[in-house]
């Protein structure tokens, strides 16, 4: 899971080295950390959130054939 | 890629306004130049209230020299209302060899769109691989004009989703992608388990029937708010039809189709047609069709 978001942000960003993601595992649900570069964050998340949503959708579809719950956490750094 | 013509964004703060400006464009804060147009007010009651308005040009030259993207990444071609005029090439982008044929190329070639074929699929499948998928991707044959991927999977359903939006998720981000890396690509449509085509029929049914509503009673018919792709099957389903018009009203994925008899119908009337999408858009519609006849007794006539 953690790889599908690493691979789909890399494609997505003009600096794929600066895509880091973390993930942490629960009980039903992981929560799964996005960082990228601040000029990068606009296409992460889209129009609208467009994109978020989008990779929110598959993470969740992915997750739903082991009846877990996936959150997406795009991260802004300061 | 980047043109000068200025945005102009409303939003509830002057910072909320240039973030979006910005991410319209973009751009960086530093690349473009923002005037304040109008700083928001809160009013009383909804009265007098005033959105935050900025208007966001970019600078002439960008500092797209410095920035340049990695090769594999050209910049990220943008969505623009189609009024705004084709984003001109830009002096100071690094030269690129398709972008004297941008200007003369309304027709594609198929070379392509085998090459938006080839890179369509690898991303597909590697997001497929990723997902712990075990599907094949297959061009469909068909429309040589286009491309349609077929995701021949295990049929589970689950790269469906609900109303189908995990197939049109991958499918935004495979265009997404896609787009960065070649120029002007035709948008990919993704199939699979024949979603799209029972949908498509589905649509096509459901207009019918609504056209025969609409006739029957004599009186327009508002279907639920729809995706472009979904209105168009209903406009073409019932084009033929010389006793019934459609038109498309509303914004963004609140865009609706009215089904209008000849000789005009009543006033619109909401119908459970298409899909719900989205329990609060239809509470909102409702509280809509309830404002437009307010104070009206049902069955009485509304004089305009």
């Amino acid at each position: 899971m953690k790889e599908l978001v690493q691979f789909l942000a890399q494609q997505l960003v003009n600096n794929p080295d600066a895509v880091e993601v973390k993930e942490t595992q629960g009980d039903t649900a992981s929560v799964i950390e996005l960082r990228v570069a601040k000029e990068d964050l606009g296409r992460v998340i889209g129009k609208q959130g467009r994109t978020a949503k989008s990779i929110r959708t598959i993470l969740n579809a992915v997750a739903s054939r082991t009846n877990r719950k996936v959150v997406l956490e795009i991260i802004e750094e300061k | 890629m980047s043109t000068n013509e200025p945005i102009e964004i409303s939003a509830a703060s002057v910072d909320e306004a240039i973030k979006q400006a910005l991410e319209q464009l973009g751009a960086q804060e530093d690349d473009v130049v923002i005037e304040v147009l109008a700083t928001p007010r809160s009013g009383v009651l909804g009265l007098g209230a005033r959105q935050a308005r900025v208007r966001v040009t970019r600078r002439a030259v960008a500092t797209s020299g410095v920035q340049s993207p990695p090769p594999a990444s050209p910049p990220e071609r943008r969505e623009r209302p189609p009024q705004q005029a084709r984003p001109e090439p830009q002096a100071a982008e690094p030269a690129d060899s398709e972008e004297s044929e941008e200007n003369s190329q309304p027709e594609r070639k198929p070379a392509d769109l085998e090459q938006l074929t080839t890179e369509a699929s690898a991303v597909l499948g590697q997001i497929l691989e990723l997902m712990g998928e075990k599907a094949e991707v297959v061009r469909s044959d068909g429309d040589p004009d286009s491309v349609e991927l077929e995701i021949k999977g295990d049929g589970s359903g689950i790269l469906i989703g609900r109303h189908g939006q995990t197939l049109d998720a991958l499918e935004y981000l495979v265009n997404r992608i896609v787009a960065r890396r070649i120029r002007d690509a035709a948008p990919v449509v993704l199939e699979t388990e024949s979603y799209r085509a029972r949908r498509r029929q589905q649509l096509h049914r459901m207009a019918l029937s609504m056209g025969e509503r609409a006739k029957r009673d004599h009186r327009s018919v508002t279907l639920d708010p729809m995706p472009p792709r979904d209105r168009r099957v209903i406009h073409l389903a019932l084009k033929d039809d010389p006793m019934l018009t459609t038109r498309s009203s509303g914004d963004g994925f609140l865009r609706s189709i009215e089904i209008v008899p000849a000789g005009g119908g009543g006033s619109p009337r909401r119908e459970r047609g298409g899909e719900g999408r989205g329990r609060k858009r239809e509470r909102q519609n409702r509280q809509e069709a309830v404002g437009e006849q307010g104070g009206f007794k049902h069955g009485q006539k509304r004089i305009v």
